[in-house]
């Protein structure tokens, strides 16, 4: 059935743009994280650091695309200017609405923990 | 150093992937990204790196453009992960696929690149092949690749009189004994040309400017070669260093004055010549050519002409012209090259292969194709029963995929993707088994003259050919099981959306025509087999197992016939004082020709000679071969005496015993000025034409042979000895360093030479039949294990009520039965049909040999019985209760 099902997949995901997959969330979080320092580069190095995984430039760059598509997040071309630098970088700004989608999972994912904590061990 | 920045063409292939406006702003954080990582793990991880990222970046915005272009970039990569995740779900489906594709079409493979060297393969090193056209002087009657030579004058009479010939070249390929100056000796071969040759083939010479003379007939100042690419590659670092070194063709010494370009090996494929030289040259390698060769009419030296016509002009329209001008000459002259009348110039469009190569090839190319077809007819057959037995396990799926809303045409797509990657894996194998078998084709020796399929690679072509063969099976026998049929969810639920009775008919039907099959490929190959062991069942008259053969050429080096004879008995001696039996003859023996001798009858009042094979011998050849002496004293090979063999003796000398031919004189010519007095009668011995009744036969002293020519040593160890060809490789460096040793291989190996393509074919058959009975066993098996599978409940029942688990096996047994039965008989109508193909390379058995079928059809008998047994113990082993309770 599983495999059925993913020939499904497609229609679901068309029904429903505004779910947010498991690494455009991890990106809106370091976006946010970052706050105005939030550019490909470093959501790349935190995401690294945060996860201890390496991650793709290139992913970060085509899902913050989508991201924008989607109207949960806002890029901008600045130079850094402040900080005497005249190259440019695009930078990040999470949306109103990418906020919104960011509390419902945090609600939904900490529903789902509630009580899981000495069954799965950790901290 | 430690690298600042990134590699400067990754970098700037990201920036060309990217939209204009970012482009600045990404290759620039990816600058920093590559910075920070320099610091923290070195510079070459960072490169590493930043080549895995550019290529994430190239790949990932590739696939998001096409994807926003076309709009289905989401459900194609849907489709290919529901294509990965079957395949992973059922891995023996797809290998099964996979391997009876590969197998299949492996030898299909092989034949495209067959087919590729034989009419596709263009000589390296030619400008314009196709405008040059090859002529030479073949025989009305005789086979299309035997060729005469013509005198130089005759050749220049032609240049000035073709009225199609813009330009004529000659050359003569022959063998010769080449060391480089800081090199070893090898036997290589050497071709003579005309001086015009590179410059009408529009050559172009890796090194030098080529030959200093233009005029044939001249001699330049110092002797002066060509040397091929290859060769030049085995003393120096640099081709190009090698001009002007030494180098010497039969002890001779030649300056190298110019490289060939890479690949280029001669006119004609395939290319084995490894120098070339101008016809002054000619008596270094043939010592026996008369002085002014150049300028007789009599003196045949060119084998083949290859000529650049004005215009287009059709090959018909050159042989026309070309035996005009013969009978001109003909009529002029009152010498010339022309002696026959059955002489005619033949003329093949385009610079290729060699027609004594081609010839033999075409007909393995024929026996491969042969083969080809049924394998393949095989493994669809094979593909077929696999596509219905996966359609009847997906038959589930496919229902609730329906009643779901999958559309039939996703559920199309998505299968035809998991087909294109199974066979994307099948082509993969079926490029290795044919590898294997181009491997194995350039070691097989085609036939006596030579003629391997040298050079035989896996081009960009075959690759194509075959993925669209491969893909085109595999779609055909497997697109319609998988999608087709779009069984009721309801009745998926009852349990009957199996396809029924008719698809197990089917299936049945299909294992049958396997065994009918793989019952021709192993009747045929055991025929074959049959054949080689007969031929090698002939009594030689000594034993080739336990000798080696070896050719050397030492006239060309400047040994007259007394010096010859005195070297042979030298290296003979050296060879005994090492431990080794060994003795020379010449002609080399062990090949389907002879050289013709004859001796006189005594009694024959008409003074008939009894014609047979000769042989001019060293005194240990006769012992080193190991034949039995009938009569007379060890044999010391002094002029004018000769050996026989019993054969010879019985038609020479009717009613004497060998002990009383001892010491009675034989003449060799008619007007008794020859007389040979008898030596020592012999056994019978096979030294040539093995398929034809052996000859009388004669052995006369080396020292008596009527004119130059290769002589052969055989050498036999004695226990005790060290390994033999180095032996006496060691033996013949001591006493004659310049000369190189040749051909050598056991006595087995060159006998068998007499029947090389039987066994090229033989063994071709066997790799063939042995694929063949594993497929048709792999069909057979499939089957009979759905069958249990979908009878499970019906023999569960069985069990309950009473059936032993004999009775259980015995149903699986008799299933088996009627495809094999059907296969066996459907296979003998095939095998009667397909054998008499092979009559003529048969010896010994006939195409109806009734041992060679009844031994296949057992072993294909065995093989399905061990295909059916797995099966038969699955059946015997249900458990009713677990089976009947899941129900």
């Amino acid at each position: 059935m599983t495999s059925i099902a993913s020939l499904m997949t497609s229609d679901a995901s068309k029904r429903s743009k505004a779910s947010l997959g498991e690494f455009e969330h991890h990106i809106l979080l370091v976006a946010l994280r970052l706050g105005e320092d939030a550019y490909t580069a470093s959501i790349v190095t935190a995401l690294e650091e945060r996860t201890g995984r390496t991650v793709s430039a290139a992913a970060v760059y085509i899902a913050l695309r989508r991201l924008e598509q989607s109207g949960l997040a806002r890029t901008e071309l600045r130079t850094g200017a402040d900080r005497g630098e005249g190259r440019e970088r695009r930078y990040v700004r999470v949306t109103p609405r990418g906020r919104k989608l960011l509390r419902e999972a945090r609600d939904r994912f900490m529903r789902l923990w509630d009580g899981l904590g000495d069954v799965v061990g950790g901290h | 150093m430690t690298p600042s920045r990134p590699p400067r063409i990754l970098r700037r292939l990201v920036r060309a992937s990217l939209p204009f406006e970012d482009r600045e702003a990404v290759s620039g954080e990816l600058d920093l990204l590559f910075a920070a990582r320099v610091e923290r793990t070195g510079g070459v991880s960072a490169r590493l790196w930043y080549v895995r990222q550019a290529i994430d970046f190239l790949v990932r915005l590739a696939w998001v453009r096409w994807r926003e272009a076309t709009g289905r970039g989401e459900d194609y990569a849907t489709d290919l992960r529901y294509a990965v995740r079957s395949i992973r779900r059922r891995p023996s489906f797809a290998v099964a696929a996979m391997l009876t594709l590969g197998a299949g079409s492996g030898v299909l493979a092989t034949v495209y690149t067959a087919a590729e060297w034989l009419w596709l393969r263009r000589v390296p090193g030619i400008q314009a092949p196709d405008d040059l056209a090859v002529m030479r002087l073949g025989s009305r009657e005789g086979p299309p690749f035997v060729s005469w030579r013509i005198s130089h004058p005759d050749l220049v009479t032609l240049r000035e009189r073709l009225p199609v010939a813009a330009r004529l070249a000659g050359f003569t390929a022959l063998e010769a004994d080449l060391q480089p100056a800081a090199g070893a000796a090898t036997r290589a071969v050497v071709e003579v040309v005309t001086a015009n040759y590179f410059g009408l083939l529009g050559h172009q010479l890796l090194a030098g400017s080529g030959f200093s003379s233009t005029d044939d007939t001249v001699a330049p100042g110092s002797r002066e070669v060509i040397i091929s690419a290859r060769l030049a590659r085995t003393t120096h670092s640099r081709e190009a260093d090698a001009l002007q070194s030494a180098i010497t063709i039969n002890g001779k010494a030649y300056r190298v004055v110019a490289v060939a370009g890479a690949g280029f090996r001669g006119a004609e494929l395939p290319g084995r010549a490894d120098a070339w030289v101008l016809l002054p040259s000619l008596v270094d390698l043939e010592p026996d050519t008369p002085a002014g060769a150049a300028g007789s009419r009599q003196v045949a030296v060119w084998r083949r002409m290859i000529l650049r016509p004005n215009d287009a002009v059709q090959t018909a329209e050159i042989e026309a012209a070309a035996n005009a001008v013969m009978q001109a000459v003909q009529r002029e002259f009152r010498q010339h090259s022309y002696g026959v009348s059955h002489y005619t110039f033949r003329v093949e469009p385009g610079a290729g292969l060699d027609p004594s190569v081609r010839s033999t090839a075409t007909r393995t190319l024929a026996m491969l194709s042969v083969a080809a077809g049924l394998l393949l007819m095989l493994a669809a057959a094979n593909l077929g029963n696999l596509g219905l037995v996966e359609s009847t396990r997906r038959a589930n799926d496919r229902a609730i995929a329906a009643a779901l809303g999958v559309s039939w045409a996703r559920a199309f797509r998505a299968a035809t993707i998991e087909i294109v990657l199974i066979g994307c894996g099948a082509v993969g194998l079926a490029l290795i088994v044919a590898s294997l078998l181009n491997a194995w084709f350039q070691e097989a020796q085609l036939d006596e003259r030579g003629g391997a399929l040298l050079g035989m690679t896996i081009t960009g072509g075959v690759v194509l050919a075959t993925t669209a063969a491969v893909m085109a099976a595999a779609l055909v026998a497997l697109l319609p099981p998988l999608v087709g049929g779009r069984p009721l969810l309801t009745s998926v639920a009852r349990g009957h959306a199996g396809g029924g009775m008719r698809g197990y008919r089917v299936r049945l039907g299909l294992a049958a025509i396997q065994v009918a099959i793989s019952l021709a490929l192993v009747a045929t190959t055991g025929l074959l087999l049959r054949s080689v062991d007969q031929l090698r069942r002939i009594d030689l008259g000594f034993a080739p197992d336990a000798l080696i053969t070896f050719t050397l050429d030492p006239e060309p080096h400047g040994y007259d016939a007394g010096s010859v004879d005195t070297l042979a008995r030298e290296l003979e001696s050296g060879m005994t004082s090492a431990g080794t039996l060994a003795g020379f003859v010449s002609p080399v023996p062990m090949r389907s020709s002879y050289l013709t001798a004859a001796l006189f009858k005594p009694s024959d009042p008409e003074g008939r000679p009894l014609v047979g094979a000769g042989y001019y011998v060293t005194a240990g050849f006769l012992p080193a071969l190991g034949v039995r002496t009938l009569a007379g004293p060890p044999w010391d090979a002094r002029s004018g005496s000769v050996v026989l063999t019993e054969k010879a003796l019985t038609q020479l000398l009717p009613g004497v015993t060998p002990a009383n031919a001892i010491g009675q004189i034989l003449q060799t010519r008619r007007n008794g000025t020859a007389p040979v007095v008898v030596a020592a009668v012999i056994g019978d011995v096979n030294l040539s034409s093995l398929t034809r009744e052996a000859p009388p036969t004669y052995f006369r002293p080396l020292t008596d042979r009527p004119f130059a020519m290769p002589i052969s040593g055989v050498a036999r160890s004695v226990q005790g000895a060290g390994p033999l060809e180095e032996t006496i490789r060691t033996v013949l460096r001591s006493r004659a360093p310049g000369l190189t040793m040749f051909d050598v291989r056991t006595a087995r190996a060159a006998v068998d030479l007499q029947f090389a393509q039987l066994g090229t074919m033989t063994r071709a058959a066997s790799a063939l039949g042995l694929i063949g009975i594993v497929l048709a066993s792999a069909g057979l098996y499939g089957v009979l294990t759905n069958l249990v599978s979908a009878r499970r409940r019906e023999i569960a029942i069985r069990s309950a009520v009473g059936a032993v688990p004999s009775r259980l096996r015995l149903l699986v047994v008799r299933t088996a039965a009627a495809p094999l039965a059907a296969g066996l008989v459907a296979g003998g109508v095939l095998t009667s049909w397909a054998a008499p193909s092979i009559a003529s390379q048969l010896f010994g058995v006939s195409v109806g040999d009734a041992l060679t079928h009844a031994t296949a059809t057992l072993l294909v008998v065995v093989s399905a019985a061990a295909a059916t047994l797995g099966p038969a113990l699955q059946a015997g082993r249900v458990n009713p209760a677990s089976v009947l309770r899941r129900e």
